[in-house]
């Protein structure tokens, strides 16, 4: 643990460790803890961003649903062969089902999505109404 | 279970004790998922926000191979909620002297680095036939 800075990362590491070992002897139903996002919130706009490395453009949805921003699709594992022997296994692989609330108005006809290198990016543009309000003082 | 533990404690193919070793400061341990078949070994790691052509490999004279990756994701401001990080990447594996340096091969598509580490000709399993 002390050779990385990564102290988030490698706590979902862990958790999705112990949580995979509960699926194995069958305690859990297999939900996908991933992709994780980020949420940054500028006055125009709201900016979801998703790790989502090996995940191709056609296996990956978004709706808004009730204020909420979901993000559904799944990461296909590996093909593997025969005689092919597993020595570690951290990626995760399979279908996910996330969703970010939103909360605020936006304009749902402005969304815009990109994925590129792995990262998934989607801004989504306030409505005017829930854009900050500058308040004059009166002397 | 048991038989994927005694798997990895047989084969010491890969083991992440040179990270603990060597110093990677600034940079993230990226999730790596490792196969074994009989020609080569597999690594499949996960480095989001990496262009192609920012990635580094060496493999140095005491078989540690070295993987360093240059994000070039630009993070946006007003950051309210944080599930990952982002920044650079650095993974080290020690190997065996079975694989061949000089003809590994790589490839980066969708933030996954496919790394394809062969093993010497005569590292590889051999069929021995019976004879009656």
């Amino acid at each position: 643990m002390v050779w990385t800075l990564d102290i988030v990362r490698e706590l979902d590491r862990m958790q999705r460790d112990l949580e995979s070992m509960f699926d194995r002897v069958g305690f859990t139903r297999e939900i996908a803890r991933f992709p994780l996002v980020n949420i940054y919130d500028n006055p125009d706009s709201v900016i979801v961003v998703a790790e989502a490395p090996g995940i191709k453009r056609e296996n990956l949805n978004l709706s808004l649903h009730e204020g909420n921003l979901v993000i559904t699709g799944k990461r296909e594992p590996v093909e593997l062969g025969e005689n092919v022997t597993v020595l570690r296994s951290e990626c995760c692989v399979g279908e996910f089902e996330k969703n970010v609330k939103i909360g605020i108005k936006v304009q749902e006809d402005q969304i815009n999505a990109s994925l590129k290198n792995g990262i998934l990016t989607v801004t989504i543009p306030k409505a005017e109404e829930a854009k900050p309000r500058q308040i004059e003082i009166q002397s | 279970m048991a038989d994927t533990i005694e798997k990895r404690h047989k084969q010491e193919v890969s083991s992440a004790s040179a990270e603990q070793l060597i110093e990677a400061t600034n940079a993230y341990s990226p999730d790596v998922s490792i196969y074994d078949t009989p020609d080569a070994l597999l690594f499949m790691m996960d480095i989001p926000g990496v262009s192609k052509g920012d990635v580094s490999l060496e493999m140095d004279e005491n078989n540690v191979l070295i993987m360093r990756a240059k994000s070039s994701f630009q993070e946006p401001e007003g950051l309210v909620v944080r599930q990952f990080n982002t920044g650079n990447y650095f993974r080290a594996f020690t190997l065996t002297n079975e694989f061949d340096k000089d003809s590994i091969s790589a490839n980066l598509e969708e933030g996954v680095l496919k790394l394809r580490v062969p093993r010497k000709e005569e590292a590889k399993p051999r069929r021995i036939q019976i004879n009656a």
